[in-house]
């Protein structure tokens, strides 16, 4: 491991990733890497996932591509410096923020968008011009493998790599020095990169995960409320960072809202969920074993049906669920979805902020006060009014956590901005130098008042108070100018 | 429970009370803090002057000003900063409202530092506040005068429960560093940087680390060296060399050498005297260890000027030394103290070379007339921040963001950075509650085959 990141960051120390026409390069090499092996990338994906074609394609390769577009058509524009606003003191001079690009990036993948995951941290950390290190995850094995094979046959082989491995060669991974590092996955193995990171003072972005609420109010269109909750919920079987995790709801609400998940679920599914090829399953026995144990002792309104062989859990639906039971203690990541009735608006929100920060916050209602309301009084990642999971396909909307949910953001020109460094530049010229008069020593009661005048622009800031300061502003600058000529 | 948990808890059932969010609140905080900046000016003063041996002017000028000017600049701006931000939608979805929404993000501990101990521990928490945060407030303890001065003060205008200060030393911040915090900002050595940090994971605490290095500064052929010099002179000695960002050494090809220190020795007599002891502007060094850690780095170097030191009074005269071999150990650490090394490069290239071999630094100096090669140093080195032909002054602009990279740190702040930093920006994207077009493509079934295209 060490050796491949010092390749990776000799590769780096060449200069060759900095160039705006390398970075544009290898993202078009990218893009038609992902056009080209779009069949074995969508393969590898219903293998591991147990995804249709058409889920594996729209549900990550899409999302692949709509990055690629946005980023090159971007990229010149964000590589570009960045002029600041600039006071009295340096106004005759350049100010600007110049994004540059940190080093080697370390990228730890996730198994639920096993690409998605993976490549659309890398889009973000090629644009800002480092060299970057992915780790797929294991868990999504054949996803993994195609990785490896096909990004050395279209990007640079020195500069981009893909490592595969388990907990071992994470590990191993781990303790080298990175300038940045990008984890998606659990708080627990968030906290334990975060440490790694700590001994070489690299900088960290972590995409963890949290109990997603979803409140959904009286005054609502129930229809189209359960529709695209039920849409969220079951997508990719659960396993979905930002998946509605529970319903909070009032107790008159829900058995209503029981029955019309149960319709759209035959409407998504048809009768025989089993054999809807739009229907995935649990990513291993492991996961399936938890997620089923979650419905012991519980009342199950709908589903519960399962095939251990085959990782197929019905989606299901728990009614009067006790938030004390072990369903409502971790992020459930699979077609599990709890509903705690609570009396009003006012218990959801407390009952939210009892909680660790999610991910992601959902609520639903016709009421866009109340929507704002919930916003104000809670605190999440993000949020979807009136929707579930939106929010992450908007590219300007950057995309992260807070506090036990994460820490940082990414997508579009968020990523290029997580990947550089945003470095100060300050440029002066050698001349005006009487402005600086003021701050040379030995000092005067006379400096203290000028420096007043020109740092805290202490005036009556009435109209004719502007007037003065811009004429005396001007006075000054003449001044000065006239003591060089 | 031990005092210092209940000071968190308590902070935390503050924050937790709501009464930091109205913009009415905050606005009443940082005026208060105003208030108190300019009512306990002599206060602040003193506690300085026997901290550090900075003199009235040095001490307004180099703190409190900065301190209140971030403070009017936050009182200014607030209710725009707080404004929740739209982004641009999705084309075909145009009934959706999508917008950043800035909130607190609940308990903020600060940390300062002993070498600009009012400023370090103002600015960040002038954010602080702005964010609608509670903070703890952590002076460095080496700076005594102004530790004490800041318990006794800050009470007196802000809010106890939600912005306490607590003092102490390491067995005190060990234990402060056990509690859960929402983010943490830390200013001192890269060192006790990663022990934060460390600390920091395990509640996944984001944190802010503004640390040191060693800031290069270049000095070019083509450039005005009366100009260059008497700016490098200011900053280096400023606060007797004790700053984060104060050019830590010189490049310079080897016929610039004489003349540089020819005139740097010209404009510190200027600013001090002949015995810089005597000036009332002349800093001291913070205490003995330090100053014996500082002498220790003159050992074996040609001193051109000064090398002298009085460990009574912690006085270490304004030194230039030349011909410095990089391997020496005033190379090897973070100066930060009156103490100019020399260090001569053949070229432009070989002084890059030498910055990219190091750790990337906090402040980067560049001094010449010719554009080219500014551009040049900023394109193929890296560097917290980045000042050419002055030094120090691009922490004067709000504008800039504030920070370092690598081992000179991460994240940043200053002005509405601050309030960036101790802000959570959440992603709020609120939709219409109405059937639509696309719920066709959008909900299952779909067919099981791609047409690929």
């Amino acid at each position: 491991m060490e050796q491949l990141v010092r390749r990776t960051r000799a590769a780096f120390q060449s200069g060759r990733s900095r160039p705006l026409a390398f970075r544009l390069q290898q993202l078009r090499a990218l893009q038609r890497m992902v056009q080209e092996c779009q069949k074995e990338i969508v393969a590898a994906l219903t293998e591991d996932l147990h995804k249709s074609e058409f889920n594996a394609y729209s549900q990550e390769v899409i999302t692949i591509l709509g990055e690629l577009d946005h980023v090159l058509e971007k990229l010149p524009e964000w590589v570009a410096p960045e002029s600041v606003k600039k006071n009295l003191l340096t106004m005759m001079d350049e100010a600007y923020i110049h994004s540059e690009p940190l080093g080697v990036v370390l990228i730890i993948g996730a198994w639920n968008y096993p690409f998605v995951l993976s490549i659309q941290p890398l889009i973000g950390a090629i644009a800002a011009g480092n060299a970057v290190i992915v780790k797929p995850s294991e868990l999504s094995e054949r996803t993994a493998t195609l990785l490896a094979k096909i990004i050395p046959q279209y990007l640079d082989k020195e500069l981009y790599c893909i490592v595969n491995g388990g907990i071992k060669e994470t590990t191993e991974l781990l303790k080298q020095r990175f300038d940045h590092i990008l984890y998606t996955g659990s708080s627990g193995v968030g906290r334990i990169v975060m440490e790694a990171a700590a001994k070489h003072l690299t900088p960290v972005t972590l995409e963890l995960g949290g109990k997603s609420p979803c409140y959904i109010d009286k005054d609502c269109n129930l229809d189209v409320a359960c529709r695209r909750l039920t849409w969220g919920k079951y997508l990719n079987c659960g396993q979905t960072c930002i998946a509605p995790d529970y319903v909070l709801c009032e107790p008159s609400l829900q058995s209503q809202i029981v029955e019309k998940i149960k319709e759209t679920v035959k409407e998504f599914y048809g009768e025989e969920i089993i054999k809807s090829p739009d229907y995935e399953r649990i990513i291993n026995l492991r996961h399936f074993k938890r997620v089923t144990s979650l419905l012991e002792g519980q009342k199950i309104a709908f589903g519960g049906e399962m095939d251990e062989a085959t990782r197929y859990l019905a989606p299901t639906i728990l009614t009067d669920v006790n938030p004390n039971s072990k369903v409502m203690q971790e992020e459930i990541f699979g077609p599990v979805l709890p509903i705690v009735p609570v009396k009003s608006a006012d218990e959801a929100i407390q009952f939210i902020n009892e909680r660790e920060k999610p991910l992601a916050l959902y609520v639903f209602s016709n009421n866009n006060k109340l929507i704002k309301r919930m916003i104000e009084e809670t605190s999440s990642g993000g949020v979807t009014g009136n929707d579930v999971i939106m929010h992450f396909t908007l590219n300007s909307l950057p995309f992260g956590g807070v506090g036990n949910s994460g820490m940082g953001a990414y997508h579009g020109k968020h990523s290029f901005d997580t990947f550089s460094h945003r470095r100060s530049c300050l440029i002066k010229s050698l001349k005006m130098e009487s402005a600086n008069k003021l701050r040379y020593p030995p000092n005067s009661q006379s400096k203290i008042d000028w420096t007043n005048f020109f740092i805290l622009k202490r005036f009556n800031k009435g109209r004719i108070g502007l007037f003065l300061m811009a004429f005396l502003g001007v006075l000054v600058a003449i001044t000065i100018k006239l003591q060089y000529f | 429970m031990s005092k210092i948990s209940e000071t968190v808890n308590r902070a935390r059932a503050a924050f937790n009370s709501g009464k930091t969010r109205p913009l009415k609140f905050r606005l009443q905080q940082l005026e208060n803090l105003r208030r108190m900046m300019k009512e306990g000016e002599k206060d602040i003063a003193a506690a300085l002057k026997a901290d550090l041996h900075k003199a009235e002017w040095p001490a307004y000028y180099q703190e409190i000003i900065y301190a209140l000017e971030e403070t009017e600049h936050a009182i200014d701006n607030l209710p725009q900063w707080m404004l929740d931000e739209p982004v641009e939608k999705h084309p075909q979805r145009k009934d959706d409202q999508p917008y950043i929404h800035s909130e607190p993000l609940g308990v903020v501990l600060i940390m300062g530092a002993w070498n600009f101990p009012f400023l370090l521990t103002i600015q960040p928490l002038v954010g602080a506040i702005a964010a609608g945060n509670a903070v703890v407030i952590k002076p460095s303890e080496l700076s005594e005068q102004t530790a004490i001065m800041l318990a006794t003060l800050i009470p007196k205008y802000l809010d106890k429960d939600l912005y306490p200060v607590i003092n102490g030393g390491i067995p005190e911040t060990t234990e402060l560093l056990k509690e859960k915090f929402d983010h943490i900002i830390y200013t001192g050595s890269t060192g006790v940087g990663k022990i934060v940090m460390t600390a920091a994971a395990k509640h996944l605490t984001p944190v802010t680390l503004e640390l040191g290095g060693k800031s290069p500064c270049y000095i070019d052929k083509d450039c005005d060296l009366d100009i260059a010099c008497r700016r490098i002179t200011w900053g280096k000695y400023l606060n007797s060399g004790q700053g984060c960002v104060v050019p830590d050494y010189i490049l310079c090809d080897p016929s610039l050498q004489g003349q540089i220190v020819e005139k740097v020795k010209k404009n510190l007599k200027e600013f001090y005297g002949d015995d810089a002891k005597t000036s009332p502007d002349y800093g001291r060094i913070i205490n003995k260890r330090h100053f014996k850690r500082v002498m220790g780095l003159i050992e074996g170097q040609k001193v051109a000027y000064g090398g002298n030191g009085d460990e009574a009074s912690c006085y270490i005269a304004p030194t230039i030394l030349i011909d410095v071999d990089p391997r020496s150990n005033v190379m090897q650490e973070e100066i930060f103290g009156p103490l100019l090394p020399i260090v001569c490069v053949k070229s432009l290239e070989e002084a890059i070379q030498f910055i990219n071999q190091r750790p990337k630094p906090l402040a980067l100096y560049a001094f010449s007339n010719n554009e080219q090669v500014i551009k040049k140093i900023v394109a193929e080195t890296s560097s917290g921040g980045f000042c050419a032909n002055d030094v120090i002054a691009h922490l004067g602009l709000h504008s800039l963001p504030f920070g370092g990279v690598g081992d000179s740190g991460m994240g940043s702040y200053h002005g509405k950075d601050s309030f960036r930093t101790c802000s959570h920006r959440r992603s709020c994207l609120i939709r219409p509650l109405k059937k639509e077009e696309t719920d066709k493509i959008r909900f299952p079934p779909f067919p099981a085959k791609v047409t690929h295209k």
